[in-house]
């Protein structure tokens, strides 16, 4: 952001005076450091997407730029409202209540509550259901809620591709309480189709055999003694990828954030004999 | 000297000029604002409002406030800064122990009609005792200063039995007769 304190200052004056409806001289500090934030949230929102090329317009008073910077959320406000009718009709949780709660009881109370005048940078919720990709912690307000919600709409459409009761068997198959977990749903679902893939084997529901464990075993340390699991992975995911029939370039890539942290479990798995506690085995 | 510097010297200058204004209208009730008097108000401001964790833009509250209480008995221009001062601190004091649920009207007339009525112009009084009260109620809830406007109230949070003085002068009048 380029523009001074003293060139802030009027703005969130003007800002506190509609706050208080001019029933107030003056506000506590956490509401002038609120109001503040607001104004700076609203110009880094114009400056971002000045630097996205949606904007070129040079030279303009802080005054200006905090408008059209608020201008841009109140549309993004608008754009991750369409995301999330766009979610609604087909979502589908599996019974897992982190999910529900966070995108069925969650999202309507934020649209409701979010206020982009004086708050902007606060996103209201704290998004329990984990997903694939770590957002900067400087990611908040509406930016966080529309990245969020167009990574919960790829984990759908990903979804939606596997047969419903390939997921059904693996939700009530982990070792953990699936309903209470906070588990990324595509990562559990992955990892098992991967685990299919490294014990050379069909995703089935079927149990593995004795042969099948031992493969997996054995096609694992030899991928890990080699160097090469984690490469291997990403390429069978890409091999899964490709069977499925709605999936797209930016949800593969979505998808290949898990590989690490799943090459961390496999190597960990491995040590401590229990495989079964990262696959359904 | 920085901009930023620059601009609190050019805020100050105008809050002096504002303070000094108010003249114009207190003079009639003999209480005039010195340029000194108006330039240590609004230093006392500044640190007042440092201590009390409070941002104010323009003019502050100081030309309101004294708007509301030239006209008490209890102000003459031998007092009138250091009660500008007093009453300045309480009412910062009192706009966050209320929890900001309160306008500045609202406080502004409490103040006013306690500082005239029950304190008999004592500043601890007001602060420690009426506004205390009030305040107090109002964390715990109270929301009936909304339609009085701050006028009126202490009566529902006075604790202190006081005189009534319609009975005492229904009682006086008997005893004569």
């Amino acid at each position: 952001m380029n523009y001074q304190m003293e060139e802030l200052v009027p703005i969130v004056a003007e800002l506190t005076a509609q706050y208080t409806s001019k029933e107030s001289t003056s506000v506590p500090y956490a509401v002038a450091e609120q109001l503040m934030g607001a104004v700076i949230y609203c110009i880094e929102e114009y400056e971002q997407s000045q630097s996205n090329g949606l904007f070129g317009e040079k030279g303009l008073s802080a005054k200006a730029v905090y408008r059209a910077g608020k201008q841009f959320v109140m549309e993004k406000v608008k754009r991750a409202k369409e995301l999330y009718h766009a979610i609604l009709p087909e979502f589908h949780d599996y019974g897992n209540q982190a999910y529900r709660e966070t995108v069925l009881e969650g999202m309507p109370k934020f649209f409701v509550q979010y206020d982009f005048h004086f708050c902007p940078q606060e996103h209201l919720l704290t998004l329990d259901y984990p997903v694939l990709v770590h957002f900067p912690t400087v990611m908040c307000g509406i930016d966080l809620i529309y990245a969020y919600l167009h990574v919960i709409l790829l984990e759908q459409k990903f979804l939606k591709e596997v047969p419903e009761e390939y997921i059904t068997f693996l939700t009530s198959s982990c070792l953990f309480d699936f309903t209470e977990a906070f588990v990324n749903v595509p990562a559990l679902v992955m990892k098992n189709m991967l685990g299919c893939r490294l014990a050379e084997r069909k995703i089935s529901t079927l149990s593995y055999t004795k042969q099948e464990c031992e493969r997996l075993r054995i096609n694992i340390i030899h991928e890990l003694e080699a160097g090469t699991l984690e490469q291997s992975l990403l390429q069978e995911l890409s091999n899964i990828v490709l069977c499925l029939s709605d999936v797209d370039e930016e949800m593969e890539d979505y998808l290949k954030l898990y590989i690490p942290d799943f090459c961390a479990e496999l190597e960990n798995a491995l040590k401590n004999d229990c495989l079964n506690a990262v696959l359904v085995l | 000297m920085g901009n930023a510097e620059w601009m609190l010297a050019v805020v100050k200058e105008n809050q002096i000029k504002a303070l000094k204004e108010t003249n114009d209208y207190t003079e009639q009730f003999g209480l005039v604002l010195t340029e000194e008097d108006a330039a240590l108000l609004v230093n006392e401001r500044m640190d007042i409002l440092k201590k009390q964790e409070r941002v104010e833009f323009g003019e502050g509250i100081l030309p309101q406030l004294i708007q509301v209480f030239c006209d008490s008995s209890y102000l003459n221009q031998e007092n009138y800064r250091d009660s500008l001062t007093r009453l300045q601190e309480i009412f910062y004091e009192f706009k966050t122990e209320a929890l900001e649920q309160l306008t500045d009207e609202e406080l502004l007339n409490f103040m006013r009609e306690q500082f005239d009525d029950i304190c008999a112009g004592d500043f601890d009084y007001l602060e420690g005792t009426c506004l205390k009260n009030f305040a107090e109620a109002i964390r715990a809830g109270y929301q009936g200063f909304i339609g009085s406007c701050g006028r009126g109230e202490y009566e529902h949070f006075d604790d202190v039995t006081r005189w009534n003085k319609e009975l005492y002068l229904q009682v006086l009048n008997e005893l004569n007769s």
